[in-house]
């Protein structure tokens, strides 16, 4: 554990002998941003980890993290010193899951390896959709090109791999990676989704 | 597309791939190592893998076909409405110009058969009519021929038959 997080020495701000009331005083800041970037974090960690069970353990050793290490901490710059505590927690994480050889997260040496689309189904609780956004998304998703839909719908719903996409499509892989590409692309520019899901 | 577009699609991409767990341990590890300095990229990643989320958390009813758009629709629904109208009118377009005269044929002979005996038509009626009336349409004799059959196997005929002979001369 000796990468996780932050060095305090790392940072110029850190202050020299702070007394017992300013560190109480941090931790609860720190307390308070964890709290309130949760989502994201955890948005952040399940892009990494690709496992619930993993970055729940993950954010939580990141919330601890955090704490222990709040005296090091510049405000302007928290959020950012969460995610970097957050990314060392998980590379900890996955070099813990690689030892063990585990089966929760599949060697990535290989991109047509990806893990189970039931596990990959609903791997992220937390984040609970309103029908208002399930709304969007569905309009979203019909103004895009209906090859882009196919691609979409058949790597995220039925969890095919790209090969697979591209020899049902009888299409060159590359071309189903492009319709992946760009329907993906308008998705995130889609400015009411994107409304949305900053909310 | 200028080279930044491209750059941030590229980079768009990258994320979008990671959130599919796509890259290989090399493109995870060099993500990563930007990860650690770049707070905004930190929050892109987290954006797609909300996106990626959403999309997967919102049930389609089914897989997509491809769709007719409603002005294809309608164009072919002018099309084929426009077909059938032309089946339909063209004949009656090109049959209008002969119509009355057929009819009126129709009518003359029509009459002239069933109220004239054969036996009253004299060798002159026959010339003056051969000379004047037109040929009388296919139909109209297939028709006839159909009445004389029915007409024969059937004791009660189709056309009145006249017994008297004066109302025959009517």
């Amino acid at each position: 554990m000796s990468q996780v997080g932050p060095h305090p020495s790392d940072d110029s701000d850190t202050p020299q002998g702070p007394n017992p009331t300013d560190f109480s005083d941090r931790r609860a800041e720190v307390e308070a941003a964890c709290l309130q970037f949760q989502t994201t974090l955890k948005l952040f960690l399940l892009g990494l980890l690709h496992n619930q069970h993993l970055v729940e353990d993950t954010y939580q050793r990141t919330f601890v993290q955090a704490i222990q290490s709040a005296s090091s901490v510049r405000l302007p710059t928290l959020r950012g010193w969460l995610f970097r505590i957050a990314l060392n927690e998980a590379r900890a994480v996955l070099r813990q899951q690689k030892r063990l050889n585990s089966t929760h997260y599949p060697p990535s040496d290989d991109p047509e390896l990806l893990s189970d689309p039931a596990d990959q189904s609903g791997t992220a609780e937390h984040f609970i959709l309103r029908e208002e956004t399930r709304q969007a998304v569905r309009e979203s998703l019909k103004s895009l090109p209906i090859e882009q839909q196919q691609v979409i719908h058949r790597r995220i719903y039925e969890g095919k791999t790209f090969a697979e996409i591209a020899a049902e499509m009888q299409l060159p892989l590359g071309t189903v990676l492009t319709w992946m590409r760009r329907g993906l692309i308008k998705l995130r520019e889609d400015r009411k989704l994107r409304q949305i899901l900053d909310e | 597309m200028t080279e930044s577009d491209f750059s941030t699609s590229d980079v768009s991409w990258l994320l979008a791939r990671c959130a599919l767990g796509e890259l290989t341990a090399d493109q995870q590890a060099r993500l990563e190592d930007q990860l650690l300095h770049d707070e905004q990229l930190c929050l892109q990643l987290a954006e797609t893998v909300a996106l990626v989320e959403t999309l997967r958390q919102t049930p389609l009813a089914s897989q997509p076909t491809r769709r007719v758009s409603a002005a294809l629709i309608s164009v072919r629904s002018f099309a084929a409405v426009a077909a059938v109208l032309a089946l339909l009118v063209l004949p009656a377009a090109l049959s209008r110009t002969v119509q009355p005269d057929v009819l009126h044929d129709a009518v003359t002979f029509s009459s002239m058969l069933q109220t004239e005996p054969a036996e009253s038509r004299s060798s002159e009626t026959d010339m003056w009519a051969a000379a004047d009336l037109p040929e009388p349409p296919d139909w109209l004799l297939t028709a006839l021929d159909l009445d004389e059959q029915s007409g024969d196997s059937d004791s009660s005929p189709a056309a009145p038959v006249i017994d008297d002979e004066e109302e025959a001369l009517f």
